[in-house]
């Protein structure tokens, strides 16, 4: 067990890593920053556009020289296990920067209140902020697979993935859709009144991928590279 | 220590850099790990340290699988490549949190080396010049007193007085409880170092020997005329380096460079030899 995790152990390195990424972070705040200058306000959702861009990004600036054959060779030395590397990865970008962006996002939503007292009817809307840092989490997990699946070119190959698999598709849907054309009414209407089952397994399916299948993809991944 | 069972390793299939090697390195000595441009000694160091995985074979390192790398493997050994990440901190600094990770890590020894070589741990890596970052690494390398230290070129890059420190601290690092392994191309640098000496030649290791078993069975000398049964001589002043058997049992100063040019021009005999010997 200890090979595998260690408390003391698995607190010393999201510390390390956190210090490490301190410039990053600031980075990123200051995006959020800048976008709500440009708008001069924030909405009372709190992982809207901007913070969903930066979470689904992060994974690739954060972890960029993950299996870099030189800039990789002291974090993969670095005596902790795989394991505790992928949790502290997992740390980062699911709950350390989300939490960051919360803060940043907190004080500009205060600051938005102070100059348009009456456009402040809510101060955060806990149930849409929740769905979408979720929604955000579940496509986050796809960056984390990518940068523990891919050496080199991570987003590149990440987007090279997405286009087939939305070209699959695409293809999959119009044969689905020419395949119901040419059925009878009647057997249409029945199987009309079976999609939804088939969505819903569909949903649950995708709902286990993203995050949760991703996030153990991306574990095995990082135990077996070699740089 | 570290022990080689029929490995095998290549980046593409067609091209082995390790073709069912077989390599014992024991511990409380100072490898010397010399060989060709590309002959794989990087990616020796590379596997020994688990960043890279044979593809077939099997390894041992201080009971550990190095390609698991598990924390208490990785506790005991450091890897310093020949090149490295500038991280933008102090040196200190980066060496109170690393070190942090390695249970015999001495700040204390960290600083004093640091001091030997002249370096300012208050500045930032990305303020020090190659040959600074080098003395600092080294530095944190010798202080984390890992059971296995390998060391790829580390002289390269160091100034004339700064290799002599670098003798003198992996000397008094050493002890019967590590192994350290060096590669490098400046034998002249290491020569009063390094012993055993392992000599790799393209997919094998040609040589591993200690240097009085090395001199035991060669010669050195300087003739006036090329010997005929000189395995390898070269024009000095004043007549010919000689290396040949060591017929009569004589003591001679092993000559490093000597000794693996003579190799790498006369692998044949050299493997034949060592072969007779086993």
């Amino acid at each position: 067990m200890e090979q595998f995790f260690n408390g003391s152990r698995y607190i010393r390195l999201i510390l390390t890593e956190t210090k490490t990424f301190r410039k990053q972070y600031l980075f990123l705040a200051a995006a959020v920053v800048l976008m709500a200058l440009l708008a001069q306000r924030v909405g009372s959702n709190s992982f809207e556009s901007i913070s969903s861009i930066i979470l689904l990004i992060a994974p690739f600036i954060l972890y960029k020289n993950l299996y870099h054959s030189v800039r990789g060779v002291s974090y993969t030395m670095l005596p902790a296990s795989n394991f505790e590397k992928w949790l502290a990865c997992w740390t980062q970008c699911v709950i350390i920067l989300p939490i960051l962006l919360l803060i940043v996002w907190a004080i500009l939503r205060i600051i938005t209140g102070l100059l348009y007292p009456s456009e402040f009817t809510e101060f955060i809307n806990i149930k849409a902020s929740f769905s979408s840092y979720w929604d955000t989490i579940a496509g986050q997990s796809l960056s984390i697979a990518a940068v523990m699946m891919f050496r080199r070119k991570k987003w590149q190959k990440l987007i090279g993935v997405l286009f087939v698999m939305a070209f699959v598709g695409t293809i999959l849907g119009i044969s689905w859709m020419g395949a119901m054309n040419q059925m009878n009414e009647g057997f249409m209407s029945n199987n009309w009144s079976t999609a939804p089952w088939i969505i819903r397994y569909a949903e649950v399916v995708i709902s286990l991928i993203f995050p949760f299948g991703l996030w153990l993809v991306s574990f095995f991944k990082l135990e077996e590279q070699e740089l | 220590m570290i022990q080689l069972n029929n490995v095998s390793f290549w980046y593409q299939h067609n091209k082995p850099v390790f073709d069912g090697m077989t390599i014992e390195l024991q511990v409380g000595k100072i490898y010397g790990l010399l060989g060709e441009n590309g002959v794989g000694k990087t990616t020796f160091l590379r596997i020994v340290s688990g960043l890279l995985f044979p593809k077939t074979g099997t390894i041992d390192v201080m009971g550990y699988e190095p390609k698991k790398r598990y924390p208490a493997f990785l506790s005991d050994v450091f890897y310093l490549p020949e090149e490295f990440d500038s991280p933008y901190e102090r040196a200190i600094d980066y060496a109170k949190r690393n070190g942090s990770f390695y249970p015999a890590f001495q700040l204390d020894q960290f600083i004093t080396y640091l001091e030997l070589f002249g370096v300012n741990g208050k500045k930032k890596f990305t303020e020090m010049s190659f040959g600074q970052k080098k003395k600092a690494f080294v530095s944190f390398a010798l202080a984390t007193n890992t059971k296995l230290l390998l060391l790829d070129e580390p002289t390269n890059g160091l100034d004339i007085p700064s290799k002599g420190t670098f003798r003198r601290l992996v000397s008094q690092a050493a002890d019967e409880s590590k192994c350290i392994v060096i590669s490098t191309h400046q034998v002249r640098d290491l020569e009063l170092l390094i012993d055993p000496i392992v000599i790799l030649e393209p997919n094998q290791v040609l040589l591993n020997d200690s240097v009085e078993s090395i001199t035991q069975k060669l010669k050195f000398s300087i003739e006036p005329t090329i010997p005929e049964d000189a395995l390898y001589s070269e024009p000095t002043l004043g007549g010919y380096h000689v290396v040949s058997i060591n017929k009569d049992g004589g003591e001679s100063k092993l000559n490093i460079e000597l000794l693996f040019n003579a190799v790498i021009s006369n692998r044949k005999n050299f493997t034949s030899l060592y072969r007779q010997e086993k």
